[in-house]
């Protein structure tokens, strides 16, 4: 057996390599972070031979002659003086092991000069051994090349990817950095050709249009809101502008990239009745908190991060997006229309407790056990969001955000303070202006019962599939039964109780016994939203009384369908949930159909009845409703351009 | 060849048989009418229009003994004779496929397509042929067509269901929220027991085809998947519909706790007026029931409504909503013909059922909202 010995600090470098340098990217990422440690405005990133050859140049303080030596040796940091340092740290990097680690796997060169030096320092290290130290000329800040990257450690050599991925993921990282801190000045350069350039001096917007491109940018809404947990502020696509995957998707937690799943998931939940599935809007998000709430330490790349109060972070976030989201909608749904101004009749009135007769408990006997979270009838909050969002945890209050919706105008985005483009060379306050977005301050509500109507129906098109109508000065095609399924579904959902309509011919269907027990724990919710049963046999019920709404022959594909996503969903016993689900699909079973012929009559109310609803945009299974040419558009398209 | 008929016969004629022709094209001969001479006496000719679905034929008599089997277009052919002025129209048909309408003083030239594309109605035997009084029929057809659900999804209650039982003829209809049933006595020896569906719109162009006809009778026939409907020379051919219609015996209540007597026509008007203010959504308009009245109300986002009526009655007093549309579609129903009626009633969860005070043949039943 070997002695055990201490490693040598070649060796312990590369082991701490292995956990800071895991491909070319994160190299990347430590060395732009050190650059923004040091102050830089202008950072440049030079990539090349599938991320062996990296350079990052910045103009930022520099390292003092004296001491550019030591920055290469492990746990060498500017940052932290003692242990208790590392709970506040408002820097990027700070554990010290980033460039001894580099420098370990590759070949460095660095060229640094201070302000109050006239002369750079070069020095050029190899397998973490300085094998030249020298004077040069070179500009204020610091510029670090890396050449042969993984040269002397074969094996994740050989666990590099593609040329193709390696540098495609230092691209997205430096996406992420330019629309991250728009305030700060990037330039990538990838095998010789710029790809990204921006100059520190831009807003927010045009930054998305120049890395996102047009069309995106021009479908995105900013976020800005602060609580005395924090700020949030960035910028998300509306609902009709969607991606199949989340690569647009930005994380910023006080200026430092990165992941947590928590919100993600709220970004996916908030979107969830509006986008279809599997579909993801753009949402660059930065997160403004104290130091002391954030834990960055948790994992060397520190792609991760522990919040200490992360439930106030979630709704912090969340209150942020849906602010907007309701805005927006607000604003689409004042310039359709009439907005909702909810008068009296919004009240939401109380749960109409059904009267359980004998018969009925009889029947029902295990209802004590099924429903032992849901049987205190206070437990049922009124229904009354304006916006349809899935409720991400039961244990959060139900949307107080919205307890008076839309009639008071909401905060303008109108921040006096200073912008996100700031003055330099000074770090700029993270107060997002984002003047090229057209959002405006919401108009002031209109008054109730001006008629203001410039929606109007003229015909059906397509087989009876879609209507035509006059909008504004242009032209719109609406799909007849989203259009519909989307009112429906937020009328029902505001139904204290859904009006029952007992049927003369009861529907038996047959269901198993996982059916018959998601049906008594979610017995409230079918019997909220007007479904009466009885058993009917062992292995069927029959139907005695449907939503008011549903179409009598749908009766059991509307059961059917409701109790499969049940099964599946797995979250079954949450009662505004299942709620949700239930009106989800009786709403779409309810509207009328692709193919149904119309009277004008008919088309005029399902247009109206449309611009009316809050999400005029996508029905509640996330496809879009409307269509709309403006009739620029339509002049450009006949060239009457003149 | 060529063939020479009155315009007012084959006005009539053509009347009869274009509400059968295809309006979309499925196949383009479908458009045209079928004039033929085959199978047929001489001195006169079947003009046949079908759309796959029904298909209606009428016999058009004609001069000469000519042999004809061509098709032609029916919307044209229609227009044309419907502003012909002459008493006579000649045809005459040509080698080439076209045929020219001839008057006095004009002439059109329409282009044809050959007979043999034209599908052949189904053949429905007629020994079994039985007949219906013409005017009791298109009575109960309109009383009962209402009632049929409009939704294909469940395409048994799409059509009306007639059972032949002991001489008694019954028609019924439902949409799962509302019943009709109306009885009909055979005037001659019925012949066998009978259940089948006939789709709604088979019967509403019935009605439409025969009741001006001066015919007291109507011939019907049935095999195991059509139905033969015969009028003064006019045959309607129709699909039925397959599948078991729901035994609607069982849910018609024997008994009753509560009666209201009224008269029709006021309690319609009542009801259309209160019905104004009704939920668009939701259509609930609400019946309290008192000793010597019934007060109707109604009340949504926009409003409120209330009326009373005087009505006679039997029985606690009851309040029971139901939906307006519902309620009087069968009211209207009534109104036609029967100047009081009677509303029976359970509870506010049970069905209502309504029959004339003169005679209970016909039975309308109707499912409340619940409260």
């Amino acid at each position: 057996m070997k002695p055990i010995q201490l490693l040598d600090a070649q060796v312990a470098n590369q082991i701490a390599a292995g956990e800071v340098v895991e491909r070319p990217a994160s190299v990347i990422k430590e060395l732009v972070e050190n650059a923004l440690d040091a102050g830089a405005t202008f950072i440049q990133v030079e990539v090349d031979q599938g991320g062996r050859f990296l350079r990052v140049v910045d103009n930022g303080f520099g390292i003092p002659a004296e001491s550019v030596g030591l920055a290469f040796q492990r746990f060498a940091t500017s940052k932290l003086q003692s242990f208790e340092d590392i709970w506040s740290i408002n820097t990027m990097g700070f554990r010290g092991e980033a460039l001894p680690s580099i420098a370990s796997v590759a070949r460095v060169e660095i060229l640094t000069r201070t302000a109050d030096q006239d002369i750079a320092k070069r020095l050029v290290i190899q397998g973490g051994e300085i094998i030249e130290n020298s004077s040069a000329g070179g500009p204020v800040g610091t510029s670090l090349t890396i050449r042969d990257l993984f040269y002397n450690t074969p094996a994740r050599l050989k666990f590099l990817s593609s040329e193709t991925t390696e540098l495609g993921y230092i691209q997205q990282l430096m996406q992420a950095f330019a629309l991250g801190l728009p305030e700060i000045g990037f330039k990538f350069v990838k095998k010789g050709k710029t790809v990204i350039q921006t100059s520190g001096q831009q807003s927010l917007s045009s930054v998305v249009r120049q890395i996102l491109g047009k069309d995106l940018a021009d479908s995105l809404y900013t976020v800005s809101h602060e609580t005395p947990a924090g700020l949030v502020q960035g910028v998300l696509s509306y609902p009709d502008c969607v991606r199949r995957d989340r690569n647009y998707q930005f994380l910023f937690v006080n200026r430092r990239w990165v992941k947590v799943p928590g919100i993600t998931k709220l970004v996916d939940d908030l979107y969830a009745d509006l986008v279809p599935k599997k579909n993801f809007p753009v949402a660059i998000l930065q997160l403004e908190l104290p130091a002391g709430n954030v834990d960055v330490n948790v994992h060397p790349n520190k792609k991760e991060v522990k919040f200490k109060h992360f439930s106030q972070i979630f709704q912090l976030t969340r209150e942020g997006i849906q602010n907007s989201l309701s805005r927006y909608n607000f604003e689409r749904s004042a310039s359709l229309g009439p907005p909702v101004v909810d008068s009296g009749a919004a009240e939401p009135t109380p749960l109409t407790v059904p009267t359980v007769s004998t018969a009925a408990s009889a029947m029902n006997p295990v209802k004590a056990s099924a429903g032992n979270a849901f049987d205190d009838d206070d437990e049922i909050p009124p229904f009354a969001m304006p916006l349809p969002v899935v409720q991400p945890s039961v244990q959060e209050p139900a949307a107080p955000v919205y307890a008076s919706p839309l009639a008071p105008a909401p905060v303008p985005v109108q921040p006096a303070g200073p912008s996100w483009a700031p003055e330099l060379p000074t770090r700029p306050p993270q107060v997002l202006e984002l003047p090229d977005l057209k959002i405006t301050p919401p108009p002031a509500p209109v008054e109730a019962g001006a008629p203001l109507e410039p929606v109007s129906a003229l015909g059906q098109a397509c087989d009876y599939t879609y209507i035509v109508a006059h909008y504004g000065n242009g032209l719109a095609l609406l799909d007849q039964h989203v259009a519909e399924e989307r009112y429906l579904y937020e009328e029902l959902l505001e139904q204290a109780k859904i009006l029952s309509q007992p049927l003369l011919l009861s529907v038996v269907i047959e269901i198993d016994e996982i059916e018959r027990g998601l049906l008594e724990e979610n017995r409230k919710a079918f019997e909220r939203a007007g479904f009466e049963w009885e058993e009917e046999g062992p292995g069927s019920i029959a139907i005695r009384a449907i939503p008011h709404c549903l179409r009598f022959a749908e009766t059991e594909a509307t059961f059917k369908e409701v109790l499969l996503e049940l099964r599946e969903s797995g979250v079954a016993k949450v009662y505004l949930e299942s709620f949700n689900r239930l009106c989800k699909t009786i709403a779409c079973h309810s509207a009328i159909r692709a193919g149904d012929p119309l009277t004008l009559e008919q088309m005029q109310k399902i247009v109206q009845n449309w611009s009316k609803t809050r999400n005029p945009y996508t029905c509640p299974h996330g496809r879009p409703i409307l269509l709309k040419f403006s009739k620029l558009e339509l002049n450009k398209r006949f060239l009457r351009t003149w | 060849m060529k063939i020479t008929c009155s315009t007012e016969h084959l006005r009539k004629n053509l009347q009869a048989v274009q509400r059968a022709v295809a309006n979309k094209g499925i196949l383009p001969v479908l458009s045209n009418v079928l004039f033929t001479s085959l199978h047929d006496s001489e001195g006169h000719i079947k003009i046949i229009g079908t759309d796959l679905e029904i298909g209606v034929e009428s016999r058009l008599e004609i001069g000469a003994a000519e042999k004809i089997n061509i098709t032609i277009p029916a919307k044209k052919l229609f227009e044309i004779v419907n502003k012909f002025p002459d008493e006579t129209v000649h045809f005459d048909f040509h080698e080439n496929g076209s045929v020219d309408l001839i008057g006095e003083k004009l002439k059109f030239n329409l282009n044809t397509l050959p007979a043999d594309d034209f599908p052949r109605l189904p053949h429905v035997n007629r020994d079994t042929q039985f007949s219906l009084g013409l005017s009791d029929f298109c009575q109960a057809i309109r009383q009962t067509t209402f009632a049929t659900a409009t939704d294909t999804a469940k395409s048994i209650l799409t059509g009306v269901n007639v059972q032949l039982d002991n001489g008694q003829l019954r028609l019924a209809a439902t949409d799962g929220y509302r019943l009709a049933v109306r009885q009909l006595v055979l005037h001659d020896n019925s012949p066998q027991a009978l259940n089948v569906i006939i789709p709604k719109r088979t019967l509403v162009e019935l009605e439409r085809l025969i009741k001006q006809d001066e015919r007291e009778m109507v011939g019907m026939s049935v095999t195991d998947s059509h139905v033969l409907f015969e009028s003064d020379g006019k045959v309607l051919t129709s699909r039925l519909i397959e599948g078991k219609y729901p035994d609607y015996n069982k849910i018609l209540p024997k008994s009753f706790g509560r009666k209201v007597w009224f008269e029709t026509k006021p309690l319609l008007s009542a009801v259309e007026r209160v019905a104004i203010m009704a939920s668009e959504q939701t259509h609930v308009i609400n019946f309290d029931i008192q000793a010597s009245e019934l007060i109707i109300t109604a009340g949504a986002e926009q409003g409120k409504a209330r009326e009373s009526v005087e009505v006679k009655t039997e029985g606690e007093p009851l309040n029971i909503s139901f939906n307006a549309n519902y309620l009087m579609d069968v009211l209207k129903i009534f109104a036609e013909d029967a100047s009081h009626s009677l509303l029976q009633l359970n509870s506010e969860i049970q069905p209502a059922v309504i029959h004339s005070v003169d005679n209970d043949d016909y039975v309308c039943m109707l499912m409340p909202i619940k409260p």
